[in-house]
């Protein structure tokens, strides 16, 4: 998993992250979404240019990122299918005896 | 390699979103958030237990090391008691006299089960366990991390090599406690049978069975007990098995 390079090999943490962060703000510029993010301001732009190539983010001319529908709708399939394997499980409960 | 599959997953998940949906984004949300929250419990839910089998691995490398106290002091118990006979240190004293300054010698095993449960216990407390819980802290994301960093071959490894520890551990602590059952009871039947009859060793063998039949019931209790954790332990494993499969076989 290379992250500093999204052309690439996105790493799908960074991505999740990036799009969680612009749930909640909506509409934000690069470097505050880099601050609550916490990534470099480089590597940022990187994921945004891989991201708005697909579609999931707007870049304004003033620099304001924003989220898509499809770039919201690819994340709620995400959580939904983690949540269908990561959901079946059940887990005992243990706790080592001495 | 799940990770190489989550990502194909997530582009196969891109080439999806071209088929637009009708939908209400504030129930849309709500119903999001519900699942990123449900995500994120399970994925506590499952490192809390690969945390408890940790545990579980601790009894496993460091039963030798119990053993050997256990054992160890029942051995010496033992030769402390040959060596008072052999060398007569007592033999000053009357039977009954000396059946009674024998019996503090039970505290040798004592100490030697103590010893090593604490021990144990002081292993067990130093596994690193929640390191994961400020990661997790910030959500969905984070659990994807988390999910994509397990590494599954080793968390199965730790997860069958603990079980036959956790056994073996019953066992040797039942039969250090046997030893010592065997001691107190036949120091009780001793004092009743002195106070009664003015005899020691009036009930024979009594001792040595009322020990066996209380060492079965303990360990017919606690390795009951025990396998049922192994058994859900090994439940554990194939589910987890299932979910690693699921997960690196996932092409969608």
């Amino acid at each position: 998993m290379n992250s500093e390079a999204p052309n690439s090999k996105p790493d799908l943490y960074v991505v999740a992250r990036i799009i969680k962060s612009l749930k909640k703000k909506n509409r934000v510029n690069k470097t505050a979404l880099a601050t609550c993010t916490e990534l470099s301001y480089d590597k940022l732009v990187k994921y945004l240019d891989w991201m708005s190539k697909k579609g999931f983010v707007l870049v304004d001319e003033n620099g304001l990122v924003s989220l898509t529908k499809e770039g919201l709708e690819v994340y709620d399939e995400l959580v939904q299918w983690i949540l269908k394997h990561v959901g079946q499980l059940k887990f005992p409960r243990l706790r080592a005896s001495t | 390699m799940f990770y190489i599959r989550l990502k194909v997953t997530f582009i196969y998940l891109l080439s999806r979103v071209s088929s637009s949906l009708r939908w209400d984004a504030m129930s849309e949300k709500s119903v999001s958030s519900m699942s990123e929250e449900n995500v994120v419990k399970k994925v506590a839910e499952l490192m809390e237990t690969l945390d408890e089998i940790k545990k579980y691995n601790v009894l496993d490398r460091y039963l030798k090391k119990f053993t050997i106290i256990v054992i160890g002091s029942i051995a010496i118990c033992i030769l402390v008691n040959l060596s008072i006979s052999f060398f007569g240190l007592l033999s000053a004293f009357n039977e009954f006299e000396r059946f009674f300054l024998n019996f503090p010698i039970v505290l040798i095993p004592t100490v030697g089960v103590v010893v090593g449960i604490l021990f144990v216990k002081r292993k067990i407390n130093e596994v690193k366990t929640g390191e994961w819980k400020k990661e997790l802290s910030k959500g969905f994301p984070s659990a994807l991390k988390l999910l994509s960093e397990i590494d599954w071959d080793t968390s199965f490894d730790v997860v069958s090599s603990g079980r036959l520890g956790y056994a073996m551990y019953s066992l040797v602590k039942g039969a250090a406690y046997g030893f010592i059952f065997f001691f107190i009871i036949g120091f009780v039947l001793n004092l009743i049978t002195y106070l009664v009859l003015h005899r020691i060793g009036a009930l024979g063998y009594a001792s040595f069975h009322f020990s066996f039949l209380a060492i079965i019931i303990y360990l017919k209790h606690d390795l009951s007990k025990r396998f049922n954790e192994i058994r859900e332990i090994e439940k554990l494993q194939l589910e987890l098995r299932r979910l690693s499969d699921e997960l690196r076989s996932s092409e969608l």
